[in-house]
C-alpha cells in the first residue's frame, strides 16, 4: 500500500503521535475482542474511533471506526477483522504534514 | 160648468137690459134663471169660494161685451171708446199675467166681433147674441185653461211627491240589495277561504294538530298527522298525546309544555315521537298557543326529520372521516419527513466526510453538488415537517427571555454570507425606544426571520435588505418595575429591493408550495414553504403578517407580533456603558454607498452624542477629510464600507494611511472598516498588506453591522492607550470566529468525554480562547463535578461507560431544578448524526447537539451560540407558583 499523505493543523502536532499510538492499541483491541466475539466491546471501540478520527483530520480513521461499529452490530467478525487490518495498514502508511 | 152658468147669467142680464124682452120669450128665460139660481143654490160653498173671482170676471166681461155691442149697434162712438178703455183697464187689472194668452184670445174675439159687425152688420141683436156666445166660449176656454193649469200644477206636485217617494224607495231597495249582495259575497269568500285553509291544512306535508290547551285533547288533525302517526282521525280526536303515548321521551314533553307555558310558543324543537306501530321517529315540532273557536288551544306542526337526521349523521361521519384523513396525512407527512431526514443526515454526513478527504477538483465539485442539493432537500423536508407540526397543532410556543437586538443581529449574521455573496447589503435598524428585553419564543421568531430574510435574499439581485424593528404601542408599565412586565407589540419588517410581487399574487404567496408565479420556482428555486410556515408561526404568536410590494422596486414583509416584556428591563438595550463617554462629541465620517447603512450607523452614533457626517464614495470621503483637516476640525474617526463602487473601502483606507505619512505612522483619523463576510480572507490579507492590520488606530467589523460591536470597535480605535497586544488577540480571532466577532468572555467548560483523544483534541481546539477546560471521564464524574462547582458550559459525550450522557444530563437538570439554579448550557456530542440521537439528547435536556467527529469551527460556533443568550429558569416551575 502506498503512503497516505495527510495534512494536519500545526496546532495539533503535539497530540497526533499519542493519538496514533492509541489507535494502534485500538486496532489490537479490536483483534482481541474479535477473538472472543465480544460484539458489545467491538461496537463501542468502533463508535469511539468514529468519533475521534475526523477531529484530528484523519477522516479515514473515523470511517474505519464507523465500519467496525456497523460490522459489530451486524455480528460480522470477518468484516471487523478486515477493518482492524485496514486501520493498522493506514496507520503504518501514514505520512503527516503539519501546516 | 160655472163658466157656462156665468155666461148664461150674463146673457140673460144683457138680453133683458138691452132688448126689452117680448112676452113670448119670457118663459124660457125664466127657466134659465131658475136653473142658474138652483145651480147657485146647490153649488157647494168651497167651489164658490174657489171660483168667485172667475164669476165676477165673467159678469164683468158680459157687461163690457153688452156695452160694446150696444155702442156699436147704436153707433155711439163715445160709449164704445169708454167701454173698450174700461175693458182694457179691467182686464189689465184683473187678468193675471199668467193668463195673458187667454186674455189675448178674448181681446182677439172682441176685435173679431167688432170687425165682423162693422163689415157685415146683421141684426144687431143677432150679432150681439153670437158674439156673447163667442166671448162666453172664450171665457170658458180661459177658465178651463186656468182649471187645467191648476189641476196640472196640483198633479205635477203630487206626481213629484210620488216620484220622490218612489225614488227614495228605489234607492233604499238598491242599497238593501247591495248590502245583501255584499253579505253574500263575504260569505262566499269566507267559504272559499275556509276551503282554502282546509285544503292547506289537509294537504300540508307537515302533521298539523290542534289540541285543547287544558286537557291536551286533540280537536283536529290533518291527513299527514294520520299518515305520520298511523292513528285514524277517530282514534285521535278527544284523546291527548300522552294517552296515545306519542312522546317517546317524557322529559322532552315536559320541556315542550314548559316552553309553551312560559313563552307561548316552541320553534323547531327536536323530539322523538312514537307512532302507532311503535316506531320511534325523530321529529321537529313547532307549536303555538292560539284561540280556536273561543277556546285556548295549541296549534302544532310536526315534521318527520328522519332523512335530515340521517343526512346530518352522514355529514358528521364524513367530517370525522375527513379529519381523520387529514390527521393521518399530517401524521404521514411528519413520519415520512422524519424517515427522509434520517438517511438525508447520513448522506450529508457522509458527503461531509468525503469532502474532507483528498479529492480531485472534479470530485470536489461533485461532492459539493451533493452537499448543496442535500442541504436544500433537508431544508425542504424540515419545512414540510414544521408545517405538518403547525398544522396538527403539535407545535407549542415557548416563553423564555431573549434580547430582540441580539436575536435580529445573530439572525442577520447567519444569513450574511449568502447575502454578501450576492453583493447585497444587510442591516438591522431598531427604532429608538423599542424595548428589547422580551419574553417569547426566540427560536420560532428566528425561524420566521430566517424565512423572510431567505426569501428576500433569494429574490433580490442588487441593493439591500433592511430589517426594521419598531414598537407599536408604548407598554403600559414600561417605567415601573412591576412583577408583570406587560406586553408590547412589535413590527418587524424585512424590506428588500428585489423583483417585487404582482398584486394578484400577494394573497397566494402565503399558501404552501405557492410562489409568485410558477416560473419563479424554476428561476429561483425553493419550495414556497417558507412564507407559509412564517405565516403559521406568526399566527401562532397571535400576530399577523403583511406584505407591501411594488414590482421591480421590492417587497416589504412585516410581521406584527406581541411579546411579553421582561420585568424591570425596559431599558435593557445598552452597550458596555464604560465606553460611551469616549464617543461624546466625536466627529465621525461614514463612507458607505448604502443609505440604510449610513442611516443606521449614524443613528447609533448620534445616540451616543457623536457628530456624524456621511459620504457615498471614496473620493468624496478623501475630499471631506481633507476639507475638515484644513478647516481645523479634523474627523476623529472614519467608518468605511469596504465594498463601494469605484474606490473601495480598503483603497480608501490605504490612501488615508499613506496620507498620514509612512505606513506605521498614526493617522489623524481613527479608521474602522466594515467588511463583508464572503470575501473576508481576501480582505484581511489586503489589510495586512497595507499595514492596516497592525495599526492601533485601525479596526474592522464584519457586516451585518451590530451596534455593540461597532460602538466597541469605534471606542477602541479612538483610545489607542490600551494594551495593543490584548486588543489584537480579541480583535483578530481565528477565521472560525470571524462570524461571531466581538470580545469573547472567559468560560469555564466541563468536557465529559471518555476518549482521551477527543479530550486532548477539544482542549487543543480551545487553547487560543479564554476558556478553561476541565475533564470528566464518565457520566458520573460529570454529574459530580457539575454539582461540586458551577460551569459556564458542559460538553457532554453521550456514549460513555457506566453512566451515559443522557442519564448524566437528566440528573444534572433534575439537580438544577431542585436547587433552583439557572440551567447550565449543555452541548451533546454524539458520534451518530441521526435524528434520533439529536432528539434524544434534546429530550434529555441538552441545549444543542454536535456530531462527532467535531470540527473546530463548529465547536466554537456552538459554544458561542450556547453561551450567548441569557439563561432563565425555564425548567423551573417556581416562578409560575410565585405568580399566584
Amino acid at each position: 500500500m502506498s503512503r497516505v499523505v495527510v495534512h494536519i493543523d500545526r496546532d495539533l502536532s503535539d497530540l497526533v503521535p499519542g493519538f496514533l499510538a492509541r489507535k494502534r492499541e485500538d486496532a489490537a483491541a479490536i483483534i482481541r475482542a474479535a477473538e472472543i466475539s465480544d460484539y458489545g466491546a467491538l461496537a463501542s471501540i468502533g463508535h469511539k474511533i468514529k468519533g475521534e478520527g475526523g477531529s484530528y483530520g484523519l477522516d479515514a480513521v473515523s470511517e474505519i471506526g464507523a465500519a467496525v461499529e456497523q460490522a459489530a452490530k451486524a455480528c460480522d467478525l470477518a468484516a471487523v477483522r478486515q477493518c482492524a487490518q485496514q486501520l493498522a495498514e493506514f496507520l503504518d502508511n501514514l505520512e503527516i504534514v503539519y501546516d | 160648468m160655472q163658466l157656462t152658468l156665468l155666461l148664461q147669467i150674463a146673457y140673460l142680464l144683457a138680453d133683458y137690459f138691452i132688448y126689452r124682452p117680448s112676452a113670448g120669450m119670457l118663459a124660457p128665460r125664466v127657466f134659465n134663471i131658475g136653473v142658474v139660481a138652483a145651480f147657485l143654490f146647490i153649488m157647494p160653498r168651497p167651489l164658490f169660494r174657489r171660483h168667485w173671482r172667475g164669476m165676477v170676471l165673467g159678469v164683468c166681461v158680459a157687461i163690457m161685451a153688452s156695452l160694446l155691442a150696444y155702442s156699436l149697434a147704436e153707433r155711439r162712438t163715445g160709449l164704445l171708446l169708454v167701454t173698450v178703455v174700461l175693458t182694457m183697464m179691467g182686464a189689465g187689472a184683473l187678468v193675471p199675467w199668467d193668463n195673458r194668452w187667454q186674455f189675448a184670445l178674448t181681446l182677439t174675439g172682441l176685435a173679431a166681433m167688432a170687425v165682423r159687425y162693422a163689415v157685415a152688420p146683421a141684426s144687431a141683436a143677432d150679432a150681439v147674441h153670437r158674439w156673447i156666445a163667442l166671448i162666453g166660449a172664450a171665457g170658458l176656454g180661459h177658465c178651463m185653461t186656468v182649471l187645467a193649469q191648476r189641476y196640472r200644477r196640483e198633479m205635477t206636485a203630487r206626481v213629484k211627491t210620488l216620484d220622490e217617494n218612489h225614488r227614495e224607495l228605489v234607492r233604499e231597495i238598491t242599497q238593501r240589495e247591495a248590502a245583501v249582495a255584499e253579505r253574500e259575497r263575504a260569505q262566499q269568500q269566507l267559504l272559499e277561504s275556509e276551503a282554502k285553509l282546509r285544503k292547506v291544512f289537509e294537504t300540508s306535508l307537515d302533521a298539523i294538530a290542534i289540541n285543547h290547551l287544558q286537557s291536551g285533547h286533540y280537536i283536529e288533525v290533518n291527513r299527514e298527522f294520520v299518515s305520520l302517526f298511523g292513528y285514524g282521525v277517530d282514534e285521535v280526536i278527544g284523546r291527548s298525546p300522552a294517552e296515545l303515548g306519542l312522546w317517546a321521551r317524557p322529559e322532552q314533553q315536559r320541556v315542550l309544555a314548559e316552553q309553551l307555558e312560559s313563552r307561548g310558543f316552541v320553534r323547531n324543537m327536536e323530539m322523538e315521537v312514537r307512532t302507532k306501530d311503535g316506531r320511534l321517529l325523530p321529529a321537529q315540532i313547532s307549536a303555538a298557543v292560539a284561540e280556536v273557536d273561543g277556546e285556548p288551544c295549541v296549534v302544532s306542526v310536526t315534521r318527520d326529520i328522519t332523512l335530515a337526521k340521517s343526512a346530518e349523521a352522514e355529514l358528521i361521519a364524513a367530517r370525522e372521516a375527513a379529519l381523520a384523513a387529514s390527521e393521518a396525512k399530517s401524521e404521514f407527512v411528519s413520519n415520512i419527513s422524519h424517515e427522509i431526514r434520517t438517511p438525508m443526515n447520513a448522506m450529508l454526513g457522509t458527503a461531509d466526510l468525503l469532502s474532507d478527504t483528498a479529492l480531485s477538483f472534479e470530485q470536489r465539485h461533485f461532492v459539493e453538488t451533493i452537499q448543496a442539493n442535500g442541504s436544500a432537500m433537508l431544508a425542504l423536508v424540515n419545512g414540510v415537517l414544521d408545517l405538518a407540526r403547525v398544522e396538527s397543532g403539535r407545535l407549542s410556543l415557548e416563553k423564555v427571555e431573549f434580547n430582540l437586538r441580539d436575536l435580529a443581529e445573530k439572525t442577520l449574521e447567519a444569513l450574511a454570507t449568502s447575502a454578501h455573496e450576492k453583493k447585497l447589503e444587510l442591516a438591522t435598524r431598531i427604532m429608538p425606544g423599542v424595548p428589547l428585553a422580551l419574553i417569547g419564543d426566540p427560536v420560532r421568531l428566528r425561524q420566521i426571520l430566517i424565512n423572510l430574510l431567505g426569501n428576500a435574499i433569494k429574490f433580490t439581485e442588487r441593493g439591500e435588505i433592511i430589517v426594521t424593528i419598531e414598537a407599536l404601542r408604548k407598554p403600559a408599565s414600561a417605567d415601573g418595575p412591576s412583577r408583570d412586565g406587560g406586553q408590547g407589540w412589535f413590527r418587524i419588517s424585512v424590506a428588500d429591493t428585489g423583483v417585487g410581487i404582482p398584486v394578484e399574487r400577494r394573497g397566494a404567496i402565503f399558501t404552501e408550495f405557492a410562489q409568485a408565479n410558477s416560473s419563479t420556482a424554476r428561476e429561483y428555486g425553493g419550495s414556497g414553504l417558507g412564507l407559509a410556515i412564517a405565516k403559521r408561526l406568526v399566527e401562532l404568536m397571535n400576530g399577523r403578517i403583511e406584505v407591501e410590494s411594488e414590482v421591480g422596486k421590492g417587497s416589504t414583509f412585516s410581521i406584527v407580533v406581541p411579546f411579553d416584556l421582561q420585568t424591570g428591563a425596559a431599558g435593557a438595550d445598552s452597550v458596555q456603558t464604560g465606553n460611551e463617554p469616549l464617543l461624546r462629541g466625536k466627529r465621525v465620517l461614514i463612507a458607505d454607498d448604502t443609505l440604510a447603512n449610513r442611516v443606521i450607523a449614524g443613528e447609533w452614533l448620534a445616540e451616543r452624542s457623536a457628530e456624524v457626517m456621511g459620504v457615498i464614495d471614496g473620493p468624496r470621503a478623501l475630499a471631506e477629510v481633507e476639507r475638515a483637516r484644513l478647516a481645523g476640525h479634523p474627523y476623529d474617526a472614519l467608518l468605511i464600507d469596504a465594498r463601494m463602487p469605484g474606490m473601495d473601502g480598503i483603497t480608501l483606507a490605504q490612501n488615508l494611511l499613506s496620507n498620514g505619512g509612512d505606513e506605521n505612522s498614526i493617522p489623524s483619523e481613527a479608521l474602522v472598516l466594515m467588511l463583508t463576510s464572503d470575501d473576508l480572507t481576501l480582505a484581511l490579507a489586503r489589510l495586512r498588506e497595507i499595514g492596516f492590520d497592525s495599526n492601533v488606530r485601525c479596526g474592522y467589523v464584519v457586516k451585518p453591522l451590530k451596534r455593540s460591536e461597532l460602538l466597541t470597535m469605534l471606542t477602541r480605535v479612538l483610545s489607542p492607550i490600551r494594551n495593543v497586544e490584548q486588543e489584537r488577540s480579541e480583535l483578530s480571532p481565528p477565521a472560525a470566529t470571524a462570524a461571531v466577532a466581538g470580545p469573547l468572555r472567559p468560560l469555564r467548560i466541563l468536557l465529559a468525554e471518555d476518549s482521551i483523544d477527543n479530550r486532548l483534541l477539544i482542549k487543543a481546539f480551545l487553547k487560543q480562547y479564554p476558556y478553561t477546560v476541565e475533564f470528566a471521564e464518565s457520566g458520573q464524574e460529570a454529574i459530580d463535578r457539575v454539582i461540586a462547582a458551577p460551569f459556564d458550559l458542559v460538553l457532554m459525550d453521550i456514549q460513555m461507560p457506566v453512566v451515559d450522557g443522557y442519564t448524566a444530563v437528566r440528573t444534572i437538570r433534575e439537580w438544577e431544578r431542585g436547587q433552583r439554579r439557572v440551567p447550565v448550557p449543555i452541548i451533546a456530542l454524539t458520534a451518530s448524526a441521526l435524528d434520533e440521537a439529536v432528539r434524544k439528547s434534546l429530550d434529555a435536556g441538552c441545549d444543542a447537539h454536535l456530531s462527532k467527529p467535531v470540527r473546530k469551527a463548529t465547536l466554537i460556533e456552538a459554544i458561542l451560540r450556547a453561551t450567548a443568550l441569557p439563561r432563565a429558569l425555564d425548567h423551573d416551575p417556581a416562578p409560575a407558583e410565585a405568580k399566584h
